[in-house]
């Protein structure tokens, strides 16, 4: 094998491929989908020299395994799990050079739940409606509109024009690091909070909620004590998309995410800051968030300061660059 | 009639309202409103709902007060004056002009594709015979597209057919299953889970991405049942 591919040797529990998502197509019920961790995404894309849209796999709770066809700039950025090339064992946040036939092993996530594979020149499956990130509803996108399977080749695309840069590493996000087992995430109250009964609004703020085992890539699923939503007048279905918190009539919070439906009705309690959308999807079940109103100031604030985080990563990486 | 009620939902939507009992006349207005709001710079989404309109705009090209006003002043005039119009363009951009005639959905009442059938006739307190004719009399109207790729929200199930939803949803339902759930129906345009009353089927792909125009219907369309068995 020398094809410029890479072969899924095992996918783990779930593994698909993914880009920043499919737009545009909301009013004919079509999600956006994307990467769950849109931040990690850009990080392991510029890692490798792609710009930010490239196609890389998303890894759910490590336990996978790929083959690099040819030589191959690679790079790990998102939940924190061991990795080894070969057998030798490698940092993730940083970018690699595969060998042609080496074996990438990634395993059990310690830390998260989403881990992204960016490869120099992405993830070459076709686009389908503009993307060419997976959207398992619709059955597009990615490998054949479903998850990865053994055995899945992977085409890689031809490497960017950018020029080569060295090896490059980065230091993961302090999530990774300090979060223990709380995780302070930024709302924007909105929707019909206002017209919850006043212990809810204040319990939705004060307790800790626990991420559910049943989560996965279109809501994030809450437990707790359960919210009154008493007097909340009954909603006409409306658009919704990733962030919104919604409370369903069971009283548990959930958060959509990418592969949210485009439709609802439940009562809405606000959304998810755009600066903190990727955390919800890398906090793993059992651990429990709390939730911290912001203002659209500050989360406008928040999200422009990590365009000027991925800016930099940007200047730093063309600063250490060579002509290929 | 109020006036609507346009709000901020987070940093990235607006929604906009409209007041009053839920009407056909409202959601023309709100599917005019779609159209025109599509082509306005920063806006990358415009999503109907059930008498509402969700805007997706790039908030850090445009000012959330400034698409609102200009929200404001397409609902206030009465863009649906207008809505004719729109429809013909619509259309047009399927390149398959068809007027106004309903599109007619061939079903398989009943059997392996309606295996709820009797349910819902049980239901009804007709025969199952004569919930196939009551199904397939009416014009429904496409009021907006949601949940899964290409899925209608039609208007105008006899109210005699409408059947709560199942109490355990299944887990795969075929695409192209015709159901019922509460006071809807619809047609799942693709394969997924669902709690609906099933009562039968159609070979029509209401979902393909490789078509021009993945789905099938538009808000505004008129669809009617055509029994083929």
């Amino acid at each position: 094998m020398n094809a410029n591919e890479i072969v899924v040797v095992r996918p783990g529990p779930s593994a698909l491929v993914v880009d920043r998502g499919r737009f545009g197509y909301l009013g004919i019920g079509v999600s956006w989908c994307g990467a769950a961790d849109l931040l990690a995404l850009s990080i392991a894309n510029r890692l490798v020299g792609n710009d930010g849209a490239a196609a890389a796999v998303e890894i759910t709770f490590g336990g996978a395994a790929f083959c690099f066809g040819r030589r191959t700039r690679f790079a790990l950025a998102g939940a924190d799990c061991p990795a080894s090339l070969d057998g030798e064992r490698i940092a993730t946040w940083s970018s690699h050079d595969a060998p042609a036939g080496s074996t990438l092993e990634i395993g059990a996530s310690r830390c998260g739940v989403r881990t992204l594979l960016a490869v120099r020149g992405g993830i070459d499956v076709p686009q389908a409606m503009g993307s060419r990130t997976t959207d398992l509803a619709a059955g597009i996108g990615g490998l054949n509109g479903r998850r990865l399977a053994t055995k899945d080749r992977l085409p890689v695309g031809a490497a960017p024009a950018l020029a080569y840069a060295k090896a490059l590493a980065v230091e993961p996000p302090d999530f990774y690091r300090e979060r223990g087992q709380k995780v302070e995430i930024g709302m924007i109250p909105g929707g019909e909070q206002a017209s919850f009964p006043k212990e809810a609004q204040a319990a939705l703020w004060s307790m800790p909620w626990r991420v559910s085992p049943q989560s996965n890539r279109m809501a994030c699923l809450l437990e707790g004590a359960p919210l009154s939503t008493r007097g909340v007048p009954e909603m006409r279905s409306h658009a919704v998309v990733p962030g919104v918190v919604q409370v369903p009539h069971s009283g548990l919070p959930l958060v959509l995410l990418c592969d949210a439906q485009t439709t609802g009705g439940y009562p809405k309690a606000g959304v998810i800051a755009e600066a903190d959308l990727w955390k919800m999807a890398q906090v793993e079940p059992g651990v429990c968030v709390r939730f911290k109103p912001v203002t659209i100031e500050q989360s406008a604030a928040a999200t422009r300061g990590i365009a000027a985080y991925l800016a930099a990563m940007e200047n730093a990486i063309a600063a250490q660059s060579v002509q290929a | 009639m109020g006036d609507a009620v346009i709000s901020r939902l987070g940093q990235s939507a607006i929604v906009l309202d409209a007041p009053g009992d839920l009407s056909l006349e409202v959601q023309r207005r709100i599917w005019a409103l779609a159209r025109a709001a599509r082509g306005w710079p920063h806006v990358r989404e415009a999503v109907p709902g059930m008498n509402n309109l969700t805007l997706i705009f790039d908030w850090k090209h445009e000012d959330a007060q400034a698409l609102s006003s200009r929200l404001r002043e397409a609902w206030d005039s009465r863009l649906s004056l207008d809505f004719a119009r729109y429809a013909r363009s619509a259309r047009d951009d399927k390149k398959n002009p068809r007027g106004n005639a309903p599109i007619e959905i061939p079903v398989r009442y009943g059997g392996e594709d309606g295996p709820d059938l009797a349910l819902v006739a049980r239901h009804a307190g007709l025969s199952e015979e004569q919930v196939i004719e009551r199904h397939a009399a009416i014009e429904y109207v496409v009021y907006f597209l949601g949940f899964k790729p290409g899925f209608a929200y039609l208007g105008g199930l006899d109210p005699r057919l409408a059947t709560p939803r199942r109490k355990e949803p299944r887990a795969r339902i075929a695409a192209g299953s015709v159901g019922i759930g509460g006071e809807q129906t619809g047609v799942y345009a693709v394969q997924s889970p669902g709690g609906w009353q099933l009562i039968g089927r159609t070979t029509l792909e209401l979902f393909n991405p490789q078509r021009d125009t993945a789905a099938l219907l538009s808000p505004g369309d008129i669809v009617r049942f055509v029994r083929t068995s």
